[in-house]
């Protein structure tokens, strides 16, 4: 039927913008899970302060461009600071330990942003209203296509700058093993700061495509939907590949779109996590994993 | 002399690599059975294979004459085998005592209720555990060091806690990855001593070692890997003269 | 054997003295307070048993609490069925799911086991939000009756001391024998070194099941205690906000450590007590503590060389042995 078909083409367009914005927000939280293999579990919560640096930045006047680039810079700058001086004094110490600092963390970035901006949503005015395209029935908004193309892009670049930088072989070396890319030389303490800077760089783009997307932020962009959505993509998707995160959180975000238009927007939370518990049943290690032998 | 273990076509293939690669081999009761091989040759795979750490890509492993290919670390245990580790896996946080307790237990059974309605350490089973492990701990002179916590121990005293809490279990055959590694020559001349004491005493013990003073010492036969295949076997003296053998190692000698 | 002699001597001591208390303090207030502390020291006591013994990072327990709450508060609200019967199934039942949700976890890593539980918790929020027939939604379950049974009812905050203390009492004694037993032996392993634990012949998927199981009994019956008392079951009460901030009582105190679970619930729930502004900024003193202990007292204020012990060490200044694992 063709509006049938029509709806089911929103709900795909739908699910693969915000996809795409998970894609970032799980790419940036996988480099780190890479390396350490520890959850982050405050890369939501430390990219929503360079999203309210953004957001303060535009209420002040500034223009959007720089605002903007200012909230990435700070996001990046953030994560270094609390990779120096909460995680790397731990980064041996076991699992339990540095998974409770990275809480500890995710706390105080929370309670930082209530207590200066609260609880409320704000409008996310980047002076930019995007246009809507319709191409047969169903409607695509300019804002859509933009945010593919920013996410696109990083993912490509990221990519490449894996591949063909110096310090993207060390980010490789270092996730696949700490000290044989130590003995190779690789600055270990060095690209583990870059990485962290890097993931919370893109999950501060991430973030602001969010809150441009629905012109509105507030605190839960990034535990609730920032964290979690990267967990979500890591089951899916595999844990420790970044091909993996971007198609977990693709696939992700197209299931919440259909999920929210075909079942409820209620439930749709808690459908989804039952769906990702019965994901962990079927397939425990997810889609794309990185492969690894465990030596004894 | 019984089989205890036997392997047929062992195989064990990580993507492109053959860990292991069609291996017939036996343990026999009451051997001191040596393997060794250049590094990578697949000597741990060997061991993680039998054990069930790793599922093979092909072959069997039988227990006397049961086929035991396939099963899970602990149900292979079960049946009488007990290993140390290369890299030495104790329960750090544990204590010295404590971490030979647990060696033991598949031997104790204590029921749920006297789990929760007599105090542990009370119990008739729990005693004897504890008076058989405070044995073993003396044998290797650790006694007083019974409620220290595992991860202090110097070096030395962890590699005979690791032993130790393997020889609890009772088991038939006890598998040693590379114990004297690090180790100085006066540790390693105790080490021997050791196994053979371990061995008269009824275990059949194999021996995975870079050190081939220890090997050729103690060994009543051995196995050469390399690449994954099983290159040679024989007494001490055979194998080193073993053609084979010889351009395996390039001549390198260690020990 | 002496310190063993010790330690139950300091147990009994302290069991006395807080039976005693409420004859000295007679504040109502205090003794609520108490009351309250006595219930979460057994839901700190289950973290302790399963992240502390086993390893087991869960951070979504505060479902198992409100599990317990709404089947007890059900059973007896709607179903008119005693007490004790409502608040013992209600821990089978908390039990039984903590056994479902560790099966279904059992070949999952440290990571998806920790996202699961939160994913748990997210879950079971919405189902006691919006499952309105069952759990009556955000209006709750109220009237939930006060503990009562051989026709004794505990409903002054006074006499609810006493079935608290002793609530504890008996959880306390129950995990402290599971600790020390073979069982407690074989978490500890699971914790230190999987892999070796499994060579020493323990099925380490059918342990972390029990351990997770028997966890979950000890909480949802505190869930349970909890709802007769405030005689309101809500479906506020269990986010995950609230799941962190039990989790940091077992870790103040120290994990591993029992009285170290009493030391850190004490702490946490009197604090936004004593202090306003604590209670208004807890979970930013919670996030500081989390990383400034892990970073320096990893093990805590009771846990081995933890807070405690070291001071105890400058006190004992004539000790000679070698550091004691004492347990």
């Amino acid at each position: 039927m063709e509006s049938g078909a029509n709806m089911f083409l929103q709900h795909l367009i739908n699910g693969l913008s915000i996809g795409s914005i998970y894609a970032l927000i799980a790419m940036g939280y996988n480099m780190v899970y890479g390396i350490l293999e520890l959850l982050n579990f405050a890369h939501g919560d430390v990219y929503a302060v360079g999203c309210f640096a953004a957001l303060g930045l535009l209420t002040m006047g500034v223009h959007p461009a720089l605002a903007l680039l200012a909230g990435i810079i700070v996001g990046f700058v953030i994560n270094l600071f609390v990779e120096k001086f909460a995680y790397r004094p731990v980064r041996y110490s076991g699992r339990v330990t540095p998974t409770i600092t990275a809480v500890g963390i995710a706390y105080i970035m929370r309670n930082a942003i209530l207590k200066i901006w609260g609880p409320e949503t704000f409008a996310f005015d980047i002076g930019v209203r995007g246009s809507n395209l319709q191409i047969g029935g169903i409607i695509i908004g300019t804002l859509q296509i933009y945010i593919l193309l920013i996410a696109v892009t990083c993912m490509v670049g990221i990519t490449l700058y894996l591949k063909k930088t110096k310090t993207g072989q060390g980010i490789i070396a270092i996730s696949q093993s700490i000290p044989t890319a130590a003995l190779m030389g690789v600055p270990v303490n060095r690209t583990i700061s870059i990485v962290y800077g890097i993931g919370g760089a893109l999950g501060v783009i991430g973030g602001i495509l969010f809150c441009v997307y629905y012109d509105s932020i507030f605190i839960g962009i990034g535990f609730a939907l920032g964290t979690i959505k990267a967990w979500m993509a890591s089951i899916i998707g595999g844990v420790g590949s970044l091909k993996g995160a971007v198609m977990g959180a693709i696939m992700l975000g197209l299931m919440e779109s259909m999920v929210s238009g075909y079942v409820s927007t209620l439930y749709k939370d808690a459908i989804v996590w039952l769906l990702l518990i019965a994901f962990v049943l079927i397939k425990p290690q997810g889609l794309f994993p990185a492969q690894v032998a465990e030596k004894i | 002399m019984n089989e205890l273990v036997k392997t047929e076509d062992l195989s064990k293939h990580f993507g492109g690599v053959k860990a292991l690669e069609a291996v017939d081999m036996t343990i026999r009761e009451s051997e001191i059975l040596g393997v060794i091989g250049p590094n990578g040759a697949g000597k741990s795979t060997l061991f993680n294979v039998i054990t069930g750490f790793y599922q093979p890509t092909r072959g069997k492993v039988f227990y006397n004459g049961i086929e035991v290919t396939g099963h899970t670390v602990d149900s292979v245990v079960d049946k009488g085998l007990a290993r140390t580790f290369q890299n030495i896996r104790l329960f750090d946080q544990m204590t010295v005592l404590n971490n030979v307790l647990v060696g033991m237990h598949l031997q104790i059974h204590p029921g749920i209720l006297e789990t929760l309605f007599r105090d542990p350490g009370k119990g008739q089973k729990e005693t004897e555990a504890r008076d058989k492990c405070m044995g073993l701990l003396k044998y290797f002179g650790l006694e007083k060091d019974a409620k220290l916590v595992a991860g202090n121990l110097p070096y030395g005293k962890k590699r005979k806690l690791e032993i130790a809490r393997a020889l609890a279990s009772d088991p038939k055959i006890l598998l040693l990855d590379e114990p004297s590694a690090g180790m100085n020559p006066n540790e390693t001349a105790e080490l021997m001593e050791l196994i053979g004491g371990i061995n008269t005493k009824g275990y059949t013990v194999v021996v995975i070692e870079h050190n081939m003073k220890l090997i050729m010492g103690i060994s009543h036969r051995i196995v050469v890997l390399n690449f994954g295949k099983k290159i040679a076997e024989g007494d001490p003296a055979a194998i080193q003269a073993d053609p084979t053998v010889i351009e395996a190692y390039l001549g390198k000698e260690e020990g | 054997m002496k310190m063993k002699m010790d330690n139950r001597l300091i147990g009994l001591a302290a069991v006395l003295a807080a039976c005693a208390l409420p004859f000295v303090i007679t504040d109502e207030y205090a003794i609520r307070v108490l009351n309250v502390f006595f219930i979460y020291s057994v839901v700190a006591l289950s973290i302790n048993l399963i992240v502390g013994f086993c390893g087991q990072l869960d951070m979504g327990r505060a479902a198992f609490m409100g599990l317990g709450a709404y089947w007890s508060a059900i059973l007896a609200v709607r179903f008119h069925v005693p007490f004790l019967v409502a608040f013992l199934t209600a821990g089978i039942f908390a039990g039984l799911v903590g056994a479902v949700l560790g099966f279904l976890c059992r070949k999952s890593s440290f990571d998806y086991l920790t996202l699961i539980t939160i994913g748990f918790n997210v879950v079971c929020q919405v189902v006691f939000l919006n499952w309105i027939p069952v759990t009556n939604g955000a209006m709750g379950i109220p009237k939930v009756p006060a503990p009562s049974f051989f026709g004794f009812a505990f409903d002054s905050n006074f006499r609810f001391y006493y079935l608290a203390l002793g609530f504890l009492v008996a959880c306390y004694i129950l995990i402290g024998r599971i600790t020390k037993s073979k069982l407690g032996r074989a978490f500890e392993a699971i914790r230190d070194d999987a892999i070796a634990a499994s060579y020493s012949g323990i099925n380490t998927q059918k342990y972390k099941i029990l351990n997770f199981a028997i966890g979950s009994v000890f909480t949802g019956l505190a869930g349970a205690l909890l709802v007769h008392y405030t005689q309101y079951a809500s479906p506020f009460n269990y986010t995950l906000d609230e799941s962190v901030y039990q989790l940091q009582m077992a870790i103040l105190g120290g994990l591993g450590s029992l009285p170290g679970s009493l030391l850190g619930t004490l702490i946490l729930v009197v604090a936004p007590e004593v202090s306003r502004s604590f209670y208004e900024y807890r979970l930013v003193f919670v996030g500081f503590m989390m990383v400034i202990m892990m970073i320096y007292w990893p093990n805590g204020l009771l846990g081995k060389a933890g807070v405690g012990e070291k001071l105890i060490g400058i006190v004992r200044f004539r000790k000679k042995e070698p550091e004691e694992a004492g347990r």
